[in-house]
């Protein structure tokens, strides 16, 4: 067992806060003229993973771990650090694999089966090799998938800490948000002052929403900045607001981030500076989860063949709207609806309403093709690969399948993906 | 068999004589293809509900173009049949989300029925807000077949059907109760045919002819006694063939906690419940939870273990889908805590049409061997 977060705050430490500064002093190019953009996102989530090592030594406060189907607010009005723990495998992804890799081995060699989704596998491997922070409590709904669903009783096992299940349902109304957000009163509001020993405090908690509102409306308007042509910023940088949302919603460093990011996109749209390095020639709304392991990917599409992902899975919505801060009751069917329909969530959609949400972003951001990532261990997105197949054949969608594994480079790797890519754009879309 | 035959002629094909009937009669058959749809909601529409099976189905190429291959070969041979045209006798398919494969098997049937189709969204975890949660989705159930059938579902209907469905049950314990004894009264295999033979036809024949078997089979011996003696559990494992596979190589299956089996078969329904519905989600909530219900594991795990000291289990096989996360899941807890027990587990991960192989064949002789000692 190694010693409780100590790989994470390594990569912070080692990594990440040195990229911060050399993306503030010597921006890489091509990408010079976003480097304060890169600079921002890097030091943010560098100070969220600061803050939960802070929790994890201080008495009074406790560490968050949660899942998707819930965001963070309630979290923050309790004083805890979030940990959105289905985020986390793509922070070793991104700077560190070899962790990856032995977090994989240690699950597996537990007796959890290769097929189950390795998001899952390196959770579970995480929490047995020690990695997770301490001074932590657990909280999870039932969304997304399968691969959750047995991770986290087993997590449970592993993990001597107190755990909450929601039921996250898989009905889209009114009714089923009501649902949900009685659970978060009558279920995870006192579960958080047991394990907080603090009384919850409504005015607190409108606060944070608050705060979560205008984070969410820059959030929005960064969303809406891609439908213009050419997109204002590069495709890497979509992938960050959302993911950025889930772990922060109610937090100010989270706001000054997505202000930066929305009022940066906004001035170029404004000044009609929109073109980046390379000139936009086709623009890809990649369905589910892209690589997280080779975030040279984006760069190299766009200069080959001027290919912009405009929009994934992992950086949409269902809502629009920000929170009603009216009353308890409508603050938490507002949460709830977050939590529900935002990122991965979206997998518990029936088939239908996920090809259709998929064609509307299609169409709203003005994409030429798309690609579907058939990640091998999600049934639920391999298992649309039929009908999404149909309804692009019939609209006359050029579509990528490429089989691999969103965390591990060993499945597909990276030159052999791009391979597929580069024919795809040589042949179908030239 | 003589007394086999009616159970074995019904358990296999799916359109087997008694639905032959109830089709000529001009009746309406609603296929499901899970054991969290709650059938009594339909039997009390007039409607016969029917779980959907493929037994012997062993190509699935045409689904495996729909769904992917890392979907578990139950949905894509149900699929299959449905591509193929053997589902033509339904008047309509209740589909849901217990897993992931289910909810894209949903999706495919919703395109490709073409007849009544209704998407019963289960819960996934225990406890009041899952109940009130199945109770408005029978009320939305029974709303669309209300509607769509131009039936009536009256409260009395309801607590008829229930008590059907409780006289079922009741029976169905009696048959178990036979399997206590060394040797068992049935073997595992001919206790699968008697279980699949109830879920395919009407429940009210069925509980005729089990009404006049159980005295028949009081002083019945299926087999030699000291074999050691199996439980099975695992998904979507409805192929007396592969139990039947297993007990040849010197084995009894006496019990087990199967979709097609135990979870079917188990609980009782509150008859004198103010709310016939509430009463129906209160015993699918207490009976064993399936894996896909997150926080479900102890709660099973007790009740299992009850059975494992009922029917004196000495080892357990989990017969588990490929690409089945909640069996491959369950199967991880169930094997840590069975160690704890001493109690050890056979983990077979099969095709859903698989009724053995070579390799199956040689990890359970090795596996009766241990047992043997
Ligand atoms: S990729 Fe699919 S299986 Fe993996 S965590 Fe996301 S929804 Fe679940
Ligand atoms: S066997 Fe597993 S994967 Fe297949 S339908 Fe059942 S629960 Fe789903």
């Amino acid at each position: 067992m190694g010693e409780s977060f100590k790989r994470t705050m390594d990569v912070v430490d080692g990594i990440l806060r040195p990229m911060a500064q050399v993306w503030k002093q010597s921006p890489m190019p091509p990408y010079e003229d976003y480097g304060h953009l890169f600079t921002e996102l890097i030091d943010t989530n560098a100070e969220h993973f600061g803050d939960i090592a802070g929790a994890m030594a201080n008495k009074d406060r406790r560490v968050a771990l949660f899942e998707f189907g819930l965001v963070p607010q309630l979290f923050f009005a309790f004083d805890c650090a979030p940990l959105c723990l289905e985020f986390y495998p793509s922070f070793f992804t991104r700077t560190n694999m070899s962790v990856v890799y032995e977090f994989l081995d240690a699950a597996e060699e537990a007796g959890v089966p290769t097929d189950v989704c390795s998001t899952d596998r390196f959770i579970l491997g995480a929490a047995l090799s020690g990695e997770l922070p301490h001074n932590s409590f657990f909280v999870t709904s039932s969304a997304p998938c399968d691969g959750t669903r047995i991770a986290y009783p087993i997590l449970h096992r592993i993990l001597d800490c107190p755990i909450l299940f929601l039921d996250a349902p898989f009905r889209y109304d009114r009714e089923a948000v009501q649902y949900y957000a009685k659970q978060l009163r009558d279920d995870l509001i006192p579960f958080l002052e047991k394990n907080t020993g603090k009384k919850f405090d409504l005015d607190r908690f409108r606060q944070v929403v608050t705060e979560s509102n205008t984070a969410y409306e820059y959030l929005v308007d960064t969303h809406d900045a891609y439908t213009v042509m050419p997109a204002p910023h590069p495709g890497i940088l979509r992938m960050f607001p959302f993911s950025s949302f889930i772990m922060d919603a109610g937090h100010a460093r989270l706001t000054k981030t997505l202000r930066i990011l929305s009022e940066d996109a906004g001035r170029r749209v404004k000044e009609g500076r929109t073109q980046g390095p390379f000139k936009e020639k086709h623009r890809v709304l990649w369905v589910h989860v892209p690589p997280t392991y080779d975030m040279d990917l984006f760069a190299w599409m766009e200069e080959q063949f001027g290919a912009m992902v405009v929009s994934n899975s992992l950086s949409s919505t269902t809502i629009l709207e920000p929170v009603d801060t009216t009353s308890l009751d409508s603050m938490l069917e507002g949460v709830a609806w977050q939590g529900l329909d935002m990122t991965m969530s979206l997998m518990r959609f029936e088939t239908e309403k996920l090809i259709n949400f998929s064609l509307d972003a299609y169409a709203r951001y003005n994409c030429d093709c798309m690609f579907v990532t058939q990640h091998v261990g999600c049934k639920s997105i391999c298992g649309a690969s039929g009908m999404l197949a149909k309804i692009c054949r019939k609209k006359d969608i050029p579509v990528l399948f490429i089989e691999f594994d969103y965390n591990d480079d060993r499945v597909l790797p990276p030159q052999l993906m791009r391979n597929q890519i580069e024919e795809f754009f040589t042949t179908v879309m030239d | 068999m003589e007394w086999l035959r009616y159970f074995t002629e019904t358990a296999s094909p799916l359109k087997n004589p008694e639905i032959i009937a109830w089709k000529e009669a001009g009746k309406r058959i609603i296929g499901t293809v899970c054991s969290n749809i709650p059938e009594e909601v339909l039997h009390a529409a007039g409607l016969l509900p029917v779980r959907l099976r493929a037994p012997g189905l062993h190509d699935t190429s045409n689904a495996d173009s729909q769904l992917h291959r890392i979907n578990c070969s139950y949905t894509r041979s149900i699929l299959e049949e449905l591509l193929r045209g053997d589902l033509e006798f339904l008047d309509g398919i209740i589909t849901t989300n217990t897993c992931d494969h289910m909810l894209r098997l949903a999706g495919e049937i919703q395109d490709q029925a073409g007849v009544f189709v209704h998407y019963f969204s289960m819960y996934h975890t225990l406890g009041n807000a899952a109940a009130e949660w199945f109770v408005r989705e029978m009320e939305r159930l029974i709303a669309r077949v209300e509607e769509s059938f131009g039936v009536e579902v009256a409260e009395r209907n309801l607590r008829q059907s229930i008590a059907v469905y409780n006289r079922t049950r009741e029976l169905m314990a009696g048959i178990n109760e036979l399997r206590k004894k060394d040797p068992p009264a049935v073997s595992g295999a001919e206790y699968l045919r008697i279980v699949l033979s109830g879920m395919s036809g009407p429940k009210e024949r069925f509980n005729d002819r089990i009404e006049a078997l159980l005295p028949e089979l009081r002083n019945r011996r299926a087999g030699e006694a000291g074999l050691p003696r199996l439980m099975i559990v695992g998904g979507a494992c409805d192929c007396p063939e592969f139990i039947d596979f297993i007990e040849r190589k010197g084995a009894s299956i006496v019990a087990d906690a199967l979709c097609f089996g135990a979870r079917h078969y188990l609980g009782t329904i509150k008859e004198d419940s103010a709310s016939p519905l509430r009463a129906i989600a209160d015993r699918y909530i207490s009976r064993p939870a399936c894996p896909s219900i997150i926080d479900g594991f102890e709660h099973s795990y007790r009740i299992l273990r009850q059975f494992i000291q009922d029917w004196r289990v000495q080892g357990i096989i989990c017969a588990r889908l490929k690409f089945c996360d909640h069996w491959g899941g369950a199967r991880k807890m169930l094997a840590d805590e069975l160690r704890k027990e001493g109690i050890p587990l056979l983990d077979l991960e099969r095709e859903y049409a698989a009724t053995g192989s070579g390799q199956i064949n040689t990890r359970v002789q090795a596996f009766l061997e241990m047992l043997r000692g």
